[in-house]
């Protein structure tokens, strides 16, 4: 890990916040994987972990997401993490407040043989509702929605390059469970959002790249990183004559800056704060996940 | 641990919670308004009347009628057994599959109209559905003539 200066980090949160300021496009997903850390976090035997996210959407639309995550280390190479993810989401339709999804994962530790370590993940993402959260009988967009309504597969690996800290993953809807009934040339309020009746969902590939900083203290971490998400495929939904249409412009690419700083209370409580802003997005985001904005902080505690 | 749990179950038990905002109160009022006059009787263009399913209650007349803004689909003297995502479809046959969606159905029981896409070929349609699409399953059906 790199020690680095104050000054240097100052510089790069404020970089962070003018180009946050020059865009609004497609952010990370509270939905998808890209919350999911691929590497262990603390070295404790049981870890909680309490987030707090406010995230801004498409549309006038914000969203507050609260999760709880719980892992334990089965034995030294292997750990179990759970985390349960509740929405609040807030916009012209008005407010919805439901649980979201579960992501159940285990992650192996390997050496190779130059002696560091590779961390490879495999898990589960279970829907709590089918995408059809209404307001009164309104059928809502899918940025209200608390879930993709899809039941994933998880498939990841994290390991380091030289000075870089690398993540890929890989996240494959087995299930599609979605129901949702938003139909735009039905909506009772104008906007943007399209059409998502019984929407389907294309999979993902993540790849993020960190440079991870220490201070010469070394209570403080910082990560700015880059994080990519290719959508590999075109959504698709059922038209008011029941025949499937793709959605053009859903597949591709998603770029997003993010810094994570986390700072250490003691050796077994620990807190990190979260900045995301994306830079190059997609044409169409019909799957709700559009973010100009992330800001998460998080408190961890061991045992 | 225990505080963290207890107010996890708090927030479990509050969730599934949603509140209209004013702009679509304003807009749902503004597409149905109250009727303070009885509404001019308009000649069926064509009529059913609604059967059920097995375990369903199903009741009331459909109409197509004419309006000044278009072809419309009316209900009348209806109701339905409730269920959580009722559509209401013109079909080429007793079941969805070949239909048009004309949008959730707005209450499970009253008068209630349905606007049809201007251009849409009324003879490719003779039955008029109620469908839950969440679970799909067919509530309700009524044949045109």
């Amino acid at each position: 890990m790199q020690v680095f200066n104050k000054k240097r980090i100052i510089i790069l949160s404020l970089l962070l916040v003018v180009v946050h300021n020059q865009i609004s496009a497609q952010g990370c997903s509270d939905a998808g994987f890209c919350t999911i850390p691929l590497r262990p976090a603390a070295a404790s035997k049981n870890n909680i972990q309490t987030e707090l996210a406010y995230l801004q959407g498409e549309e006038n639309t914000s969203l507050a997401t609260v999760s709880v995550s719980y892992s334990r280390q089965l034995s030294k190479k292997l750990q179990w993490d759970h985390k349960l993810v509740l929405a609040y989401i807030n916009g012209n339709y008005g407010s919805v407040f439901n649980l979201g999804d579960y992501y159940s994962t285990l992650r192996y530790g390997i050496k190779t043989a130059s002696g560091k370590t590779i961390h490879l993940l495999g898990g589960v993402k279970l829907p709590f509702n089918q995408s059809n959260l209404k307001i009164g009988n309104v059928s809502l967009p899918m940025v209200y929605q608390t879930s993709l309504g899809t039941y994933d597969l998880i498939a990841g690996a994290a390991f380091a390059a030289g000075k870089l800290d690398m993540n890929v993953a890989f996240q494959l809807p087995v299930i599609q469970h979605n129901r949702n009934s938003f139909i735009m040339e039905q909506a009772p309020l104008p906007g943007a959002f399209p059409t998502t009746n019984l929407f389907r969902r294309k999979a993902d590939v993540l790849w993020r790249v960190g440079y991870p900083l220490k201070l010469k203290k070394g209570k403080w971490n910082f990560n700015p990183n880059l994080l990519a998400i290719y959508h590999l495929g075109e959504d698709s939904y059922e038209n008011v004559f029941g025949k499937r249409e793709n959605i053009d412009g859903s597949s591709g690419l998603t770029l997003n800056a993010n810094l994570q700083m986390s700072y250490r209370i003691n050796q077994r409580r620990s807190l990190q704060l979260s900045l995301a802003t994306p830079f190059v997005v997609r044409d169409a985001r019909p799957d709700g996940l559009t973010r100009s904005f992330v800001a998460s902080v998080s408190y961890q505690f061991g045992w | 641990m225990k505080i963290i749990a207890c107010f996890f179950c708090a927030v479990i038990g509050l969730a599934a919670c949603t509140k209209e905002s004013d702009a679509l109160r304003t807009a749902i009022q503004n597409s149905n308004p109250p009727v303070t006059a009885p509404l001019p009787v308009q000649p069926a263009l064509k009529r059913g009347v609604f059967y059920p399913t097995s375990g369903i209650q199903v009741m009331g007349v459909v109409k197509i009628i004419q309006q000044s803004a278009g072809l419309q689909v009316q209900l009348d003297s209806f109701s339905v057994s409730p269920g959580p995502d009722l559509k209401v479809y013109l079909s080429s046959a007793a079941m969805p599959g070949n239909h048009l969606n004309l949008g959730n159905l707005q209450s499970n029981t009253g008068t209630q109209y349905y606007n049809i896409p201007a251009g849409t070929n009324l003879s490719a349609y003779p039955f008029v559905l109620i469908h839950c699409q969440q679970y799909n399953h067919l509530f309700g059906y009524a044949s045109l003539q």
